[in-house]
């Protein structure tokens, strides 16, 4: 659960971005968040692929689907190839997800740079999570 | 440690992110493109929703109110009239901006702005042509008629306040994937549009091409395989119209025998981008006295290159002044083809020759003085800047002489020369408004208004198809003509005096025309206007047959019904091979084929002369008569290392009606001699292999074999926005007109009853978005040979509930 706020920021941020910022804010919307979470940097990128994944994907999926595909049916064969509009929506997540990774990993770098302790909050909550599993 | 990760973690974002930006790595910028905030997936149009939406514009002067049927047809009713052009403007950009930008950018020579250098030589041709000149000289005349001005002004307002409310989210995709911007539009864009549409139904002529046959062949082989009139001509005016005959007869120059008739000239250049000649169409009408309901009855089917986004946009447009229905062009004011509360109206192409070439002695290279009646006279500079993105302009210096812009030269050679210089004159480069006549003809009420808009009409040649509420039916074929003497302008003319000029033009009275005929019926199918009888030289591009079988059904049709002429514009009936099949059945040795040609030739005389989409005879058809013009001609016309020109298809076929003699049917380059059974047994022969492979391919029904193809404007690069192997059937020399890209571009029926009843399609949709429902919605109901019912839609039924979205437009 406690995954779910770093997440929802940076979709958050990845909105508000792309109202005046290109395509590529949404490494910028994941970079902030993990950064002002201070989320430690393997997690950063996953969660920051995950939401920005989500993010483009979900996105994606819902106009196309309101489309019902008219566009992806055509576009996938231009760009991919091959007609098939999932794989289309799948390459639009996946590169969502992987500006969304790379820059939530700066963002949690860049943070461990500047104060070197701050990830102990998450390590240890991490910690936690790991001991109340090993107990059940 | 950290920094470096730091560093290396950013440097991979970047560059991620920059690749995924650019065209450096990926052919598109896959990042922006995908991104579903600005990139494609902006694109795609929810199905379920319509057109809704409250505008207001304060350079409005009244309300205007849209009305959108299911089939995303606007009908505009506007307070002024003025407003009107300015929510025309406005719906064109909305549905189909990209469109109107890119054919006013080809028509301009501008094409290397958005594609690069590939398009360099395109251009080139376009400036070199003349074509921003005609526009600009267009554009004066336009912008000096008050009506016209106000229209054209308050369209590009129209279609200028689009533009300024699109982002990087809602351009078109095609923006998106060239990776360019619109820029505004001018009035200039809207004169640019007619002359992309004058040069595809004027731009086509055979100059160079029979000046070279008539150099190769001599006068007698030429006049055999290029003659001006075929046999089995059947005019637009029907035979028996007397002419009167022209006052002054035209002054030949003394020495056309030996310069003009008996020039021998080889080494010419070889004209490219030249305009498809099947640019044509069939129109008719028929009179109340032949029809079920007694109302006349007008159709028309354009035959273009077919399209998507389509060159046509349907539409109503209802103001104080005028109520009118049918089809525009995205980049121009009014209603293109269509009717109104009174009358109706149709457009056929002439296919006249209304450009010659002259040759130019300029005194040096600097081209700036050119020898003409006696002294050197200066020539004119154009200089044509064409911006070349990705790389450095390219500079062309084109002089213009009293003729017109010299086309080739030293620095633009075509693709063989000697380095001589032409100059081109051309009708499309005399200062008109025919946007004037459309002016008029949306608010005719009589034949006279008719008469009086068509006035204004200079080119391309066209046949002007009429029919009224009142009862009359008309046609005339309109245009500025050049007066010509015999033989004037088929082959390159001396052009260093004033000699070989035209002497003025057909006076527009004397262009044939034909009002109310006792027959009942008028049509054209872009053949020959005249017979010969007519009293002027007219060369030109003209077809056949289709004029002949349309004339046969009418002729045979009582009380027609708009179901009769549905039917009709969709016949596939070849007559070319009624007349061809006996020609071919006469003179082919059954027992010199093989086993598989032997099988075509009974395919083929068990074919019942249709080219429906599933016979096969219709492909062994036009196979063998393909291979037999090969196997006639090809010895001849190969014979001199220089490519010329292949004869009209009527001439072989009249040439074996006439005689099986026919002098080309000897294989010059065998010593014994051949005769029509040896060329028509080894034709088939040939087509055989062929045939073959398309059989065991299932290829060989007609409709699999022609695969009729709507491409996108982009073509090859946007193959999947086409749509490929249409199930129709038709082709050349036949009613329905539809080849493998080309054909139909809009079919209409209507009846001037009243109510007035009226039918149409076209292969396209009203959106040009290839993410919206309506990209391609008409498009298999038209290879179905469907219409749909207009709706006339009268002001007191916005409530009706044919309305399935509304826009307003206010002030």
């Amino acid at each position: 659960m406690r995954h779910f706020i770093p997440c929802l920021l940076t979709v958050g941020l990845t909105y508000a971005f792309g109202l005046f910022l290109p395509w590529w804010s949404v490494a910028l919307a994941a970079c902030l968040a993990m950064a002002a979470l201070r989320i430690r940097p393997w997690p950063s990128f996953l969660l920051g692929f995950l939401a920005a994944f989500t993010c483009w994907g979900g996105w994606t999926l819902a106009r196309s689907l309101s489309n019902e595909h008219i566009l992806a049916h055509r576009m996938s064969a231009m760009i991919l190839g091959l007609d098939n509009p999932w794989l289309l929506i799948g390459l639009t997540a996946a590169i969502g997800g992987l500006m969304g990774g790379l820059g939530g990993l700066c963002g949690s770098l860049f943070m461990a740079l500047i104060h070197p302790s701050t990830h102990e909050f998450e390590h240890s909550e991490t910690q936690s999570e790991v001991e109340e599993l090993t107990r059940q | 440690m950290r920094i470096l990760l730091l560093i290396l973690a950013i440097a991979v974002t970047t560059t991620l992110a920059y690749l995924l930006d650019s065209r450096s790595l990926l052919p598109v910028p896959l990042g922006r493109l995908l991104s579903p905030q600005e990139g494609l997936w902006q694109n795609a149009e929810p199905v379920a929703t319509a057109p809704n939406a409250a505008l207001s514009f304060p350079s409005l002067k009244g309300k205007v109110d849209v009305y959108f049927d299911e089939r995303l047809v606007p009908h505009v009713f506007a307070e002024e009239e003025q407003d009107a052009y300015f929510v025309q403007g406005w719906l064109h950009a909305r549905y189909r901006l990209w469109q109107m930008e890119f054919q006013t950018l080809a028509a301009a020579g501008r094409i290397s702005e958005v594609v690069g250098a590939k398009a360099v030589d395109y251009d080139r041709n376009m400036r070199r042509m003349g074509m921003g000149y005609a526009a600009e000289n267009a554009l004066r005349m336009i912008e000096a008629d008050p009506d016209t001005r106000a229209a054209c002004d308050r369209y590009t307002a129209g279609v200028n306040e689009y533009i300024s409310s699109l982002d990087v989210a809602s351009l078109p995709i095609e923006y998106k994937l060239l990776g360019y911007r619109p820029e505004r539009w001018t009035n200039l864009k809207t004169a640019l549009f007619t002359k992309a549409m004058t040069n595809d139904l004027a731009g086509y002529d055979r100059d160079f091409e029979y000046t070279r046959a008539l150099s190769l062949l001599g006068e007698e082989n030429f006049r055999l395989l290029y003659p001006d009139v075929s046999d089995s001509l059947s005019p637009v005016i029907p035979a028996g119209v007397a002419y009167p005959q022209p006052l002054a007869p035209l002054k030949v120059p003394a020495d056309a025998d030996s310069a003009y008739f008996r020039r021998r000239d080889t080494s010419l250049p070889i004209p490219t981008f030249k305009p498809d000649p099947a640019n044509g169409s069939n129109n008719w009408a028929v009179a109340g006295s032949r029809t079920a309901s007694g109302a006349p009855i007008l159709a028309n089917d354009p035959h273009l290159r077919l399209s998507l986004p389509s060159i046509w946009f349907e539409m109503q447009i209802h103001t104080p002044a005028f109520n009118a229905y049918g089809v525009s062009f995205p980049g121009i004011p009014g209603i293109v083809i269509g009717f109104n509360e009174d009358i109706a109206f149709g457009f056929t192409n002439a296919g006249r020759d209304v450009r010659d070439y002259y040759e130019i002695r300029f005194r040096d290279d600097l081209r700036n003085a050119y020898w003409f009646n006696g002294g050197w006279k200066p020539a004119e500079s154009r200089i044509e800047e064409i911006r070349v993105r990705g790389s450095q302009p390219v500079l062309d210096t084109v002089p213009y002489t009293v003729f017109g812009p010299v086309i080739y030269d030293k620095s633009h050679p075509g693709k063989a020369s000697d380095g001589k210089a032409y100059a081109l004159r051309w009708v499309a480069h005399d200062p008109s408004n025919i946007l004037r006549m459309w002016y008029l003809l949306n608010r005719a009420r009589h034949y006279d208004d008719y008469l009086a808009a068509i006035r204004y009409f200079n080119v391309p040649g066209q046949n002007m198809l009429f029919a009224s509420r009142s009862g009359d039916i008309a046609l005339w074929q309109q245009a500025n003509f050049p007066l010509r003497w015999k033989g004037q302008g088929l082959f390159l003319m001396p052009g260093q005096d004033s000699s070989y000029m035209w002497q003025g033009f057909i006076p527009t009275e004397e262009n044939p025309h034909v009002v109310n005929p006792p027959q009942g019926y008028i049509s054209s199918a872009n053949q020959r206007p005249a017979d010969t009888t007519y009293p002027y030289f007219i060369p030109g591009t003209y077809e056949v047959y289709r004029g002949i079988i349309i004339n046969r059904r009418l002729a045979a049709m009582p009380s027609v019904t708009p179901e009769d002429m549905m039917r009709l514009q969709n016949d596939n009936y070849n007559l070319f091979a009624e007349y061809a099949r006996p020609v071919l059945l006469k003179h082919v040795q059954p027992a010199r084929l093989s086993k598989s040609a032997a099988y075509y030739l009974r395919l083929l005389e068990e074919w019942n002369l249709t080219n429906d989409p599933s016979e096969k005879g219709a492909t062994i058809f036009s196979a063998w008569w393909d291979s037999l013009q090969h196997v006639v001609y090809t010895d001849e016309l190969n014979a001199y290392g220089k490519p010329l020109i292949r004869p009209d298809r009527f001439v072989l076929l009249e040439a074996l009606l006439r005689d099986s003699s026919h002098r080309f049917l000897d294989d010059i380059r065998t010593p014994q001699q051949e005769d029509a059974a040896q060329c028509v047994t080894k034709a088939l022969l040939l087509a055989a292999p062929m045939l073959d492979s398309l059989e065991a391919t299932e290829h060989l029904a007609w409709g699999r074999f022609k695969n009729t193809t709507v491409y996108h404007l982009l073509r090859e690069a946007a193959k999947p926005f086409a749509r490929p192997g249409l199930p129709i059937g038709g082709g050349v020399n036949i009613i329905n007109a539809t080849t493998h890209e080309h054909g139909p571009s809009w079919r209409m029926v209507v009846q001037m009853s009243n109510p007035i009843e009226a039918y149409a399609v076209y292969p396209g949709g009203q959106d040009g978005n290839p993410g919206s429902r309506h990209y391609d919605r008409f498009v298999s109901d038209w290879a179905a040979g469907k219409y749909y019912r207009l709706w006339f839609m009268q002001k007191e039924e916005s409530q009706d509930t044919r309305v399935k979205s509304r826009m307003s437009f206010k002030p």
